[in-house]
This record gives structure tokens, C-alpha cells and sequence, in this order.
């Protein structure tokens, strides 16, 4: 453990000095990170890759963070976002009778944020919080997150791992469980679980739903935003936003690209598939790609657009450039106060990006919604595209081509149903598909256990050609098969009657056959 | 009541094979049951579904469930496929499991092959209240992996201790299939291959069988319609007495719940089960013209020929759920919901290869089943 503490921390070091030669303009960022031990994360998943990052409390956002670094397994070091935070919960309610600001207004960090117990972050551990208000309170759990099948192309398998952060933060008699899931392949998944019991009843079931206990609870709306500040590589003035789109054009989908120039407020689009990318424009993995993450906001199916008064739920995804007083969603205090307010045609270009995202749950209530609630969750994703150059979670560094074994040759009677399989093997365990062409009328090979059977039609020498492929490599060999007509003249047609001689007489056929082709070959 | 009268229900009376049962009962004394089988064209069929509640009656939420479709649509508009039908992911595309892919699990077999993993693991908080009022749950996970031209899918069950079903496909193994058109697809690898984007649409058929008696189900349609100055919403809900076929409406928040004529909770509520269709984004109506990409939710009565979502073959049954969709009654029936889920892939370098799974999932939520929280 001591040992794992002194590299955490020369590992720190060795990454604040990195982080200052490589970005001379860091520091000058609002948020920079500058963390003592007690506020470092630095996890080293079981297949090898690493996540660092540090961690605050605020009254507000509760637990943000800042200077997030992935490191692929035998890969570079890169910061993904400079800062990270939940940004609001905004619960408007069906009868009007309030709508709620919860982040802003009433916090979900500071005495809103609970000292865990220890049966609540089960094989996990508890990070601990001491500042001016606390001491050692138990407010994030850590837990290693592991997934069997994390990639499978048939026995090719690797389990997938992440690591989950949450806090669980009460507000009225709702309970908040803000989670950060940080996965192996580099990408991050900010998830909302809300839990606790509801928190209004009315007597109009037109708003809402009778309950077992006779009150109706009333219907209403989560909405839920993160700010995301990105510095791609750590160089905060050259990220770009892009939005992506696959529109229909004759029957193709042709995808286009549009960088941002200026802030924006965009929706989601199902017609288009759209979905956002921010991307270094200098940073390149090995194979000249520009690294770059997607904002993919598939949980969208309960988007509400909001009234006049309430502009900021009138959009998906929001880019604007950075600016300390843009804190939340809405009710923001000092600067804009939401925002619709933040995008305000500010240029984009070569100036420090952050894109504020947010997906919604309706919640209509239900009976076994009291007297306690059982959570229901929200989530967003930020995909890694093109961080790493492959799949870097297997331990093949690259594909083997499978290899296959030549059949020897084949003879048939006419009007018999011979059986071959193919033997091929994979040192990945792929999944091979099989092909043959030039079969003897009448025969097929099932694609995926290479076995070739049907009845023989018509006689001829064939030869034949069989390939198996695992999807990238594929090797190809061949033989002959030759169908001469049935020798056996009874009426019978089974084998059991086939008289020994003729079967004595045939292998020796076939003997001298083979020699005859092994010496012309 | 013609209709009535000629209308069609999954036999009640569905026996399942010795071997194939799967039932968990967790530290609550909530349980889960129900029968599998598999099919060479959809894999794994679920059918005879039940939960049975902490200290509550057991009932049959599912007579049966399945993957009914899978069409596939590349971005380039090469030609398209119907994976379920032209392929089958049973048969010999359904994947042979080792214990590693089922680690904490047991493998289940079929005709002398592992081919479903088992697996019950915790879940988290399944809530968390003032005055310390908490509790973990678990949750019963059942997958199988079925390999179609080098693509793999996963079919995953997860049948949660509080009676949330979720479900979904993974998608995984290799995305081997190139394009000369840059905008149709991702340049990747070293050697700079543009590797073709596609849409899978997922067909799911939900056989619902609220309770003991699978002929008598309602389908309830309920909205929250946003008033004129969108301050409130004005909850509105209609059986739907005839089949139907709809597309999402973030608008008015419409879901759709199965609930049962009869058998109620302790309140005297219909017992019912609601679909919580989440994944929007990339919710597209398909490259073509066809009826079947431009809904989203079918509702129809039961018909034993009504099997796959799109190429069903039986003569005496529509070619595809739009034609299943022809004015029957759907009032106090056997009830089958089609979800149409779809989800677009832009390969990535980091999907080379095998791709990472990325996973697009749908969840079942009971509403009233119980009285209240019964955990």
C-alpha cells in the first residue's frame, strides 16, 4: 500500500509538471486543477487502463471534478476535461405549483450530501472529505465495475472494466445519486439516479396519479444538465465542436460535418441521427486521427420543451465558451442567467469550449412510488472516438489470420450424401465464417461450422475451393472431389447391404488413386 | 361481439420443457420465473414470465418475449438485411459461452451447448430514504451472443428485484464491411479503411399476459398534454380499443401500459406493466418508404402466424407488423406490443476489432402491481 501511495504520488508530481510544461496558458483557466493528495484520483483499471483526475466539494454542485486524464492501456496520457459538474436539476411540476431549481437554488453539495455508510458502496471504497465544514465524511464511494463480455467476436473475449464515483445528496424528500462512470475504452457516462420519496401530492389526478394510500402524487419532470469544460490534450484555445449529421439523400445517408464558430443551442434530431463531437484540432492518435469525444444523447425520449420563461429547456446540447460566472443551467446568479443567456454569439474559435448537455425523465407517479420511491436513473454518454487507434483492451496488439487444413482428396458415388468438415483454426478465437465454391452439384457448406454435406448429383472431377475468413484475415485452400457413378447397382440403396468386397475393392481404388495424385502433384 | 369471439390467445396451458425453467428468488422474497427455449430464427424466446412481489401473489407478466427482427441499413445504401430471418440467431450463429463470459453465473444449455449465461449480481440502491431507510437490490441477468457475418449480438434479460424489467441488444464482434464513400461511413486503422456506418433496427415482440387469464388485457394510452402557455399538463388517458400503430411523442409524453380487466392490487388498482422508451436520438424512420420503420410501437391481438416484426412468412398473416396492424379488437384481449428500437453505429478506431459493446436497451416498468413499496 505504502508503495502505491509514493507512485500515486510521484505520479502527481510527475503529471503537474507535465501539465505546466505542456500548457503554459493552464493555470489562467478559472478551474485548473491543483489538488493534494486527499483530492486525487488516480485508478489503474485490472486490464490497464488509467484514469486521474481530483475532486472538490461544492455547497452547490456537490462533487465536481477537475483535470481528468485518461491513459490507454500502454498508451498517452491525455487530459479529456479540465472541469466537470453537474450544473442542474430543474423539476418543474405538472400543476405549476413549483418548479424547482434544485443545484442552484438549493445544493446538492455541503450539508446536502450524505456521510455515507458503508454497507451503501458494497466491495467499494469511500473517499473522504475534510475542508473547512467537515471532517473525514464519508461523501463519494469508489467502486471497480466489471462487465464479462466487454468486446466478443466469438471465443476473442475480454471482460471490460469501469470504475464508478457517486455521492447521494438529499433535496426535500427527494435523494439525488449523482454518478460518474469512467470507462475503459476512455469514455465517461455522467448518470442520475433519483430516489427518496415524492415530494408533492395534489387531488387533481388529471396531474398526476392516484396512489394505492388514496393521495395523488403529482407528475413532473427531471431535467437534468451537466457542464462539461473539454481540453482535449490539455491545450484549452484548440478544441473545436462539431455537430454531426446523417441526413437521407436518395436512399444513402450522407453525413455531414459542422463546426460551431460561434456558441449555440442545438436539439437532438432522430431523422438525422445528430450527435455532437468535440475534437483537438492538432492532436492525432498513430493512425492520423484526430482524437476527439462524441456527445451522444440517446435518453431524449421524455425531451420537454419548456415555457418562455424557461429558454434554457429549449434545447439538447449547449456550446459556449468558458466563462467562471456560467455556473448553472438556470438561476444562474452572476453572468447570464441561463443558458440561453450564455449563448449569446460569442465566437468559438481558438477560445477555451464547454458544452452543457442535459436529457430529461418524466415522472408520472405509481403506487410503488410510496411511502419510499425506488430509484430511476438518467444518463448521458461521452464517447471516446478515435482517443486510441484500436481496441486497446484485448491483449492482442493485432489480428491473426486463421489457418486451415487441406482436405484430401474426395471420391462420391453419384446419388450419395458424403459429409466434410472443414478444419480451420483461430489463435484469437474469432469467429470464422466458411465459403467454398466449385462443390460437386448438390453440396453445400454451412457458413458457420464448415461442414459441407448434401447428395451428389452429377459425376465429374471438381475442384474446389474453401476459405475461412474471422472478418480481417482469411486463408483459402483447395482440393479435389471426384463423383463417379453409383458402383452400387442394387435396388436397395443402403449401406448396410453394400457387399464388403465392393467396399475392399473400393478403398484399393482409392488408394492407387491418391498415389497416381500425389505423384502428378 | 364478433370480435371478440374470433379473437386469438397464446394457449394458456404452455408447458415447459424438463431442464428449461429459470427462477430466482432474492433475499426480499421477491421471485422471478419463467421458461426459455430457443428457435433458429430468434435465439432465445422467453416466454410464461412471472413476478411475484415481496410477500405478494405471483403473476404472469409475459406469455412470451422475443427479438422478433433485426434489419439492418448501411449508411451507404448497400443492400439491407433482415438478420432474424435470413440468418437466424439460433442454430449455429448462436454462440457457444464459456464460463469466463459467465463468471458468477451458470451456464445454460441447449442441445448439448452452453448457450445462456445465468447471472444474478448486485444492483446498487434500489432506494434510499431519510433516516437512514435504504436497501441494496439484486437483479437476475440472462444473455445469449449470437454471431451473424462477424457481427455479434447480445440478447440480454434483467429482471430486477423490484420487478423493472430491462432489456436490449448488444452489439459487438467486427465491423467488416467497407465503402469508396467517405460520407457514408468513418475512416479507421492504419491502413485508412472507410468502415461502412449502418442502423440496426431491433423488433421486439412482448407477448403481455397480465395474470392468470391472457385474454383479457387492456392497453391504456396515456399522455400529459402541455398547455397552450406550457406551464401545466393535463393528463390524458384512453384504452385503445383497436389496433394501433404510433410513433414517440416527446411533446405529450405518451406511454403505453398493459394492464389486467380483473385481478387489481390491494387498493383495487389494475395491475399493469408500462413501457419506459428512453433511446430517441437516433429513433429514425429507415432509408426507405417502408410502413414498418415509420412507427415505433405496434399494438395487436395476438395472432400465432404474427411471429416476425418484418418477413413473416405465414400466408394466412400480414408480411409485416404494419399489416398486422388491421382494425382487431385490442380491448380486454391477448395483447402484443412491437417496439421498434434503433440504434446507428459510427465505427470508431477503437471498434477495431472487435468492437466494445454498445448496448441499446428498453425498460418494463410494473405500475400498480403492488398496492406500494413493497422492498
Amino acid at each position: 500500500m505504502l508503495t502505491n501511495n509514493k507512485n500515486t504520488l510521484v505520479r502527481w508530481i510527475l503529471s503537474g509538471i507535465l501539465v505546466v510544461f505542456a500548457s503554459p496558458f493552464f493555470f489562467t483557466t478559472a478551474e485548473a486543477a491543483d489538488c493534494s493528495d486527499a483530492f486525487y484520483i488516480d485508478e489503474t483499471l485490472p486490464n490497464g487502463a488509467r484514469w486521474d483526475m481530483c475532486w472538490e466539494s461544492r455547497n452547490r454542485e456537490g462533487i465536481t471534478f477537475s483535470a481528468v486524464y485518461f491513459t490507454p492501456k500502454n498508451g498517452v496520457r491525455r487530459m479529456v476535461l479540465n472541469h466537470a459538474a453537474v450544473a442542474q436539476i430543474h423539476v418543474p411540476y405538472d400543476d405549476n405549483g413549483t418548479r424547482f431549481h434544485d443545484v442552484s437554488d438549493l445544493g446538492i453539495g455541503g450539508l446536502n450530501m450524505l456521510d455515507l455508510d458503508p454497507d451503501e458502496c458494497p466491495g467499494g471504497t469511500m473517499l473522504l472529505l475534510t475542508d473547512a465544514q467537515f471532517t473525514n465524511k464519508k461523501v463519494m464511494c469508489k467502486q471497480i465495475e466489471k462487465r464479462n463480455v466487454g468486446f466478443k467476436s466469438g471465443n476473442n473475449t475480454e471482460a471490460a472494466y469501469s470504475f464508478s464515483l457517486f455521492s447521494v445528496s438529499p433535496v426535500g424528500a427527494y435523494y439525488y445519486i449523482p454518478t460518474w462512470r469512467f470507462m475503459d475504452d476512455g469514455s465517461i457516462e455522467p448518470w442520475m439516479g433519483a430516489t427518496g420519496a415524492l415530494q408533492r401530492f395534489g387531488t387533481d389526478q388529471s396531474q398526476g396519479w392516484l396512489l394505492g394510500d388514496d393521495r395523488v402524487g403529482v407528475s413532473h419532470l427531471h431535467n437534468f444538465f451537466w457542464k462539461l469544460d473539454f481540453d482535449i490534450n490539455n491545450s484549452h484555445l484548440d478544441d473545436v465542436v462539431e455537430e454531426v449529421n446523417f441526413p437521407l439523400v436518395n436512399g444513402k445517408r450522407q453525413r455531414s460535418i459542422t463546426a460551431f464558430n460561434s456558441e449555440a443551442a442545438r436539439k437532438v434530431n432522430p431523422d438525422t441521427m445528430r450527435h455532437w463531437r468535440i475534437r483537438d484540432k492538432t492532436a492525432k492518435n498513430s493512425n492520423n486521427h484526430s482524437i476527439s469525444y462524441d456527445i451522444v444523447l440517446n435518453e431524449t425520449g421524455h425531451q420537454d420543451i419548456g415555457p418562455a420563461s424557461e429558454p434554457f429547456t429549449h434545447n439538447d446540447f449547449y456550446v459556449t465558451r468558458q466563462n467562471n460566472n456560467e455556473k448553472f443551467a438556470s438561476h444562474n446568479t452572476s453572468g447570464g442567467a441561463n443558458l440561453a443567456e450564455f449563448v449569446n454569439g460569442e465566437s468559438l474559435q481558438n477560445n477555451d469550449l464547454v458544452v452543457w448537455a442535459g436529457v430529461t425523465f418524466y415522472h408520472m407517479p405509481r403506487s410503488e412510488d410510496a411511502p419510499h420511491m425506488d430509484a430511476h436513473w438518467s444518463h448521458m454518454q461521452i464517447i471516446a472516438r478515435d482517443l486510441s487507434a484500436s481496441n486497446s483492451l484485448g491483449n492482442q496488439t493485432s489480428n491473426s489470420a486463421p489457418t486451415i487444413v487441406t482436405p484430401s482428396k474426395q471420391n462420391s458415388d453419384r446419388n450419395t450424401s458424403p459429409r466434410l468438415t472443414i478444419q480451420a483454426n483461430d489463435s484469437d478465437g474469432d469467429y470464422l465464417l466458411y465459403s467454398a465454391t466449385g462443390l460437386p452439384n448438390g453440396l453445400n457448406i454451412d457458413t458457420s461450422t464448415g461442414q459441407i454435406s448434401g447428395t451428389v448429383t452429377n459425376i465429374g472431377d471438381y475442384q474446389v475451393v474453401v476459405s475461412v475468413s474471422d472478418g480481417e484475415d482469411s486463408s483459402t485452400t483447395s482440393f479435389s472431389w471426384k463423383v463417379t457413378e453409383s458402383t452400387d447397382t442394387g435396388s436397395s440403396g443402403g449401406g448396410g447391404s453394400f457387399p464388403i468386397e465392393w467396399l475392399v475393392l473400393l478403398s484399393l481404388f482409392t488408394i492407387i488413386r491418391k498415389r497416381l495424385y500425389s505423384t502428378q502433384s | 361481439m364478433l370480435a371478440a369471439n374470433t379473437s386469438q390467445a397464446r394457449p394458456n396451458n404452455a408447458t415447459c420443457p424438463s431442464g428449461n425453467t429459470i427462477s430466482e428468488t432474492f433475499s426480499s422474497g421477491a421471485e422471478w420465473d419463467m421458461c426459455w427455449e430457443v428457435r433458429d430464427e430468434e435465439g432465445v424466446v422467453l416466454s410464461d414470465v412471472h413476478y411475484k412481489a415481496a410477500g405478494k401473489p405471483r403473476r404472469r407478466v409475459l406469455g412470451e418475449a422475443s427479438l422478433s427482427q433485426i434489419y439492418t441499413e448501411y449508411d451507404d445504401g448497400s443492400a439491407s438485411q433482415f438478420l432474424v430471418t435470413d440468418f437466424g440467431l439460433g442454430g449455429s450463429r448462436l454462440q457457444t459461452l464459456n464460463a469466463d463470459m459467465c463468471e458468477g453465473g451458470q451456464l445454460r444449455s441447449d442441445d448439448g451447448r452452453n448457450v445462456l449465461c445465468e447471472i444474478t449480481s448486485a444492483n446498487g440502491y434500489i432506494y434510499r430514504y431519510r433516516d437512514n431507510e435504504r436497501r441494496q437490490g439484486s437483479k437476475l441477468e440472462l444473455f445469449s451472443a449470437s454471431n451473424i457475418n462477424f457481427r455479434e449480438f447480445i440478447i440480454r434479460w434483467s429482471f430486477l428485484e423490484n420487478g423493472t424489467i430491462e432489456a436490449g441488444v448488444g452489439l459487438s464482434g467486427k465491423f467488416t464491411k467497407t465503402t469508396s464513400d467517405s460520407s457514408a461511413g468513418w475512416t479507421v486503422t492504419a491502413q485508412n479503411k472507410i468502415a461502412t456506418s449502418f442502423t440496426d433496427h431491433y423488433f421486439w415482440r412482448l407477448d403481455f399476459d397480465i395474470a392468470s387469464d391472457n385474454g383479457n388485457d387492456i392497453v391504456e394510452q396515456i399522455m400529459s398534454v402541455p398547455s397552450s402557455d406550457r406551464l401545466t399538463k393535463t393528463r390524458q388517458s384512453q384504452t385503445i380499443s383497436t389496433e394501433l400503430s404510433a410513433s414517440f411523442d416527446p411533446d405529450g409524453k405518451k406511454f403505453w401500459r398493459i394492464l389486467d380487466q380483473s385481478e387489481t392490487n390491494t387498493s383495487n388498482q389494475a395491475i399493469s406493466y408500462e413501457m419506459v422508451l428512453l433511446n430517441y436520438a437516433q429513433q429514425n424512420k429507415g432509408n426507405s418508404s417502408y410502413p414498418w420503420l415509420k412507427s415505433d410501437v405496434f399494438i395487436t391481438q395476438y395472432n400465432a402466424c404474427e411471429r416476425f416484426a418484418v418477413r413473416n412468412p405465414a400466408s394466412a398473416c400480414g408480411e409485416n407488423v404494419s399489416e398486422f396492424v388491421n382494425g382487431e379488437n385490442t380491448n380486454a384481449t391477448d395483447i402484443v406490443v412491437w417496439y421498434r428500437l434503433a440504434h446507428h453505429t459510427l465505427p470508431r478506431d477503437e471498434d477495431f476489432s472487435p468492437a466494445p459493446v454498445q448496448w441499446s436497451n428498453f425498460i418494463l416498468l410494473p405500475r400498480d402491481w403492488t398496492s406500494s413499496n413493497t422492498l
